[in-house]
């Protein structure tokens, strides 16, 4: 133990002496950047996130008796986030040469791993520390909690915090397995909100206990959080011993591959390297056995899109339930409620566009196929028309599902349409985002100097997610005029966007 | 100027649907090359990619592009393809000038130039019978087609893999047996030796012959003498620095 311990000491003296290394001044200066940007900026912006949240209707909103159940719900939702993020991308991530220098010793794991787990379960504990500091000033402030009660509710907070990263790891540890335990704390968090007095036997329900500000249930919750913390840190040697070589070097290349990309502004390929790659149902069948029905082109794409994408669950499970959500949304924005519909429509439109992207494969496959010869007797636009019909009707489903969710909380019947317009505008988007090449080099090679930086940067943010910016405007500009009784205007625009999206399309085609 | 190889000049039989034939001043029949060439060269930006060639090779014909790295042979089969237009010269393939946009065009060719774009969720065998099912073949036949790739290029344990799942080796074959999958009546291919053992370049070689021997025209770039020998009828040289050559 002691030779490895001297092993690890000397790589990391041999580290801290190369040539681009960190000078002591370095990290004086960044912990006076750190501290003066925490006063300059952290302090006025958790103010005003502080005033933001802090009218009546929302302070209402806060103390409501569902508001603790709402509380567990969003935590046990971070957890089962953090487990599936992990799998993608751990805590513990290393430059592949990293890990043969690390993970490759004989020094063990919890040993040469702890420093890399603890700098980035950082940002866990720092996120959630500030969401329990900002809705518990929130409440503290409008006098619906005592200080002892806001500052418990810090604590939990924190200690839940110190679970979640050790869950981040799990999932890092469990790689394509996750999803078991993703699907597995996704039943048990439905079925302990569902069954309502379980909730308080729960982690995740814990925090509820807490937010309510019962002096006895606080208190028992706080006891067990923090049991289940120091059982979390015991337990953080064991896990970390059991990562893997091959789930840290995968890992590790992905996201250097996956950066390289992302700096040539090459986004597509950037967030392809992290697309799930199908591991079950190669018997399922993809290509129909019927003649007739094969012979047609919509039919055939419809099913073998359709079974290819039925062959990663969770990543379809993952956009059919963020496509129901947003539609949901999108259907109570149209609903009078304390939030602008033209808010609430641009975020569902926008949410509607990222679970498109699940769907979106066939269109991937039809831009690739753009700039090689041809394995179809089709041309690309007529192979982007065969890859419509399974996201299309997909997110139409997923579209009336959100509307039935959207009534159930006092949507109108006009969020219908609204509902169908954003579902056929966020597919479009979609196959147009897919034909995108490399950035403009106007946008790449040629930063100019200001006062306030570089602001080609936000030339190239726009020029990235404009297919997403289309999508959100249309969709707050729609929600804006449904509400304000001109929904033939609305769909007029969607009109419009759709047209010249399909004209954008074939233009970045021809240009392929 | 690259002038390779001679029309034979006389009509055979038509096999394929764009073969061409002529009646001469005599009254004979004669075949118009499937794929012609007239000092096509392509230059970009005063570099010369391809210098001025001229070829022809008929139907049931194998014509093998042979050169180092860099002369240009990949380019030239880009051209042939329709991927690329020529700076100088005209080309005909099946009496169409190369449009990748043209359905006639496309159905007519069929091309192996590098990585063939595949869907990361379907299986080889689903890949080999969609393609098939694309060309109007009925669901028995595509089915068919696509054992009986599995099957002669060896690979029918990988049937049921995702593309992913393959390695260099094997991806290489499925990439051949995708792009035999559909119809043609050209075949376009860019070293397909590449990443192959002696023993598959060699199966590989055997199934090109087959399709020559069936009448399908082969245009191949290759490093491999073997496979070169065993599949074509002629040679090109293509060279980086333009001169006449003739084989």
């Amino acid at each position: 133990m002691t030779t490895s311990r001297n092993a690890l000491r000397t790589l990391r003296a041999i580290y801290r002496h190369r040539d681009d290394a960190s000078r002591e001044t370095d990290a004086s200066y960044i912990i006076y950047a750190t501290l003066l940007a925490l006063l300059v900026v952290g302090f006025p912006v958790t103010r005003a996130l502080i005033m933001l949240l802090s009218p009546p209707e929302v302070l209402t909103l806060l103390q409501s008796p569902s508001a603790a159940t709402v509380v567990s719900l969003v935590f046990g939702v971070i957890v089962t986030l953090l487990v599936a993020v992990g799998s993608v991308r751990g805590p513990v991530l290393l430059p592949p040469f990293f890990v043969t220098l690390l993970a490759e010793t004989a020094t063990p794991r919890s040993r040469t791993l702890t420093r890399t787990f603890a700098t980035a379960v950082v940002y866990v504990l720092g996120g959630l520390l500030f969401l329990g500091i900002v809705v518990s000033a929130v409440r503290v402030f409008g006098g619906g909690l005592t200080l002892v009660s806001g500052i418990e509710f810090v604590l939990a907070c924190l200690l839940f915090a110190v679970v979640a990263s050790l869950m981040w790891l799990v999932g890092q540890v469990l790689a394509h397995r996750a999803w078991v335990l993703v699907v597995s704390l996704v039943v048990a968090i439905a079925a302990s909100v569902l069954m309502g007095p379980t909730l308080a036997f729960t982690p995740w329900g814990w925090l509820g206990v807490v937010w309510g500000g019962d002096p006895t249930g606080s208190a028992l919750a706080i006891v067990a959080l923090t049991l289940l913390a120091i059982g979390s840190v015991l337990l953080l040697p064991v896990i970390l011993n059991s990562l893997s070589r091959e789930a840290l070097l995968h890992q590790g290349q992905q996201f250097q591959a996956a950066s390289v990309a992302a700096v040539t502004g090459d986004m597509a390929t950037a967030l392809g390297r992290f697309r799930t790659l199908p591991r079950i149902g190669r018997r399922w069948r993809a290509i129909g056995r019927s003649s007739g029905w094969v012979r047609l082109a919509w039919i055939r794409f419809f099913r073998s899109d359709a079974v290819g994408a039925l062959r990663t669950p969770v990543r379809l499970m993952g956009g059919v339930v963020t496509l129901s959500s947003a539609f949901a949304l999108l259907s109570t924005s149209l609903a009078p409620g304390p939030a602008p519909a033209w808010l609430l429509g641009a975020a569902a439109a926008g949410a509607c566009y990222l679970g498109c992207g699940v769907l979106a494969d066939g269109f991937r496959l039809s831009a690739v196929s753009a700039g090689a010869p041809p394995l179809y007797p089709y041309s690309t636009t007529h192979q982007y028309a065969v890859h419509l019909t399974f996201p299309l009707m997909t997110t139409v489903l997923a579209a009336l599902v959100g509307f039935v969710i959207g009534v159930a909380f006092g949507a109108p019947s006009g969020a219908l349409i609204v509902c169908l317009l954003i579902a056929v505008l966020g597919v479009l988007a979609r196959a147009f985002d897919s034909a995108k090449g490399p950035p403009p080099l106007i946008l790449m090679a040629s930063p100019v100097r200001t006062e306030a930086g570089d602001p080609t940067i936000l030339l190239l943010f726009v020029w990235q997610a404009d297919a997403l910016l289309i999508v959100a405007a249309s969709g707050g500009v729609i929600a804006s005029l449904a509400v304000g009784g001109s929904l033939l205007s609305g769909a007029a625009l969607a009109a419009v966007v759709a047209t010249g999206l399909i004209l954008l399309l074939q233009r970045r085609l021809r240009a392929s | 100027m690259y002038i390779v190889g001679f029309s034979q000049a006389y009509a055979q039989r038509v096999r394929g649907g764009c073969y061409i034939e002529n009646v001469d001043l005599l009254g004979k029949r004669v075949m118009n090359p499937l794929v012609s060439a007239s000092e096509l060269g392509v230059s970009f930006d005063g570099q010369t990619l391809v210098s001025p060639t001229s070829f022809h090779v008929d139907e049931g014909e194998a014509l093998a592009v042979l050169g180092p790295n860099g002369a240009g042979k990949t380019t030239l089969l880009r051209l042939v393809s329709g991927r690329l237009r020529p700076s100088t010269g005209t080309i005909t393939v099946c009496g169409m000038a190369p449009n990748e946009k043209s359905p006639k065009f496309r159905a007519a060719v069929a091309a192996l130039l590098g990585s063939p774009p595949t869907a990361s969720n379907l299986t080889v065998r689903e890949h080999l019978t969609l393609v098939a099912a694309s060309w109007n073949a009925g669901a028995d036949v595509a089915a068919a087609r696509s054992e009986f790739l599995l099957e002669q290029f060896g690979i029918t344990r990988l049937a049921l893999r995702y593309p992913h799942e393959l390695s260099t080796g094997q991806s290489q074959l499925f990439a051949l047996a995708l792009t035999l999958s559909r119809s043609f009546d050209v075949l376009l291919l860019d070293e397909p030796e590449q990443r192959l053992d002696a023993q598959r370049v060699h199966l590989v070689g055997q199934i090109l012959r087959s399709l020559v021997l069936h009448g399908k025209t082969i245009i191949m770039a290759s490093h491999n003498a073997d496979l070169v020998d065993q599949v074509c009828d002629r040679q090109l040289e293509v060279r980086e620095v333009a001169s006449d050559n003739l084989t």
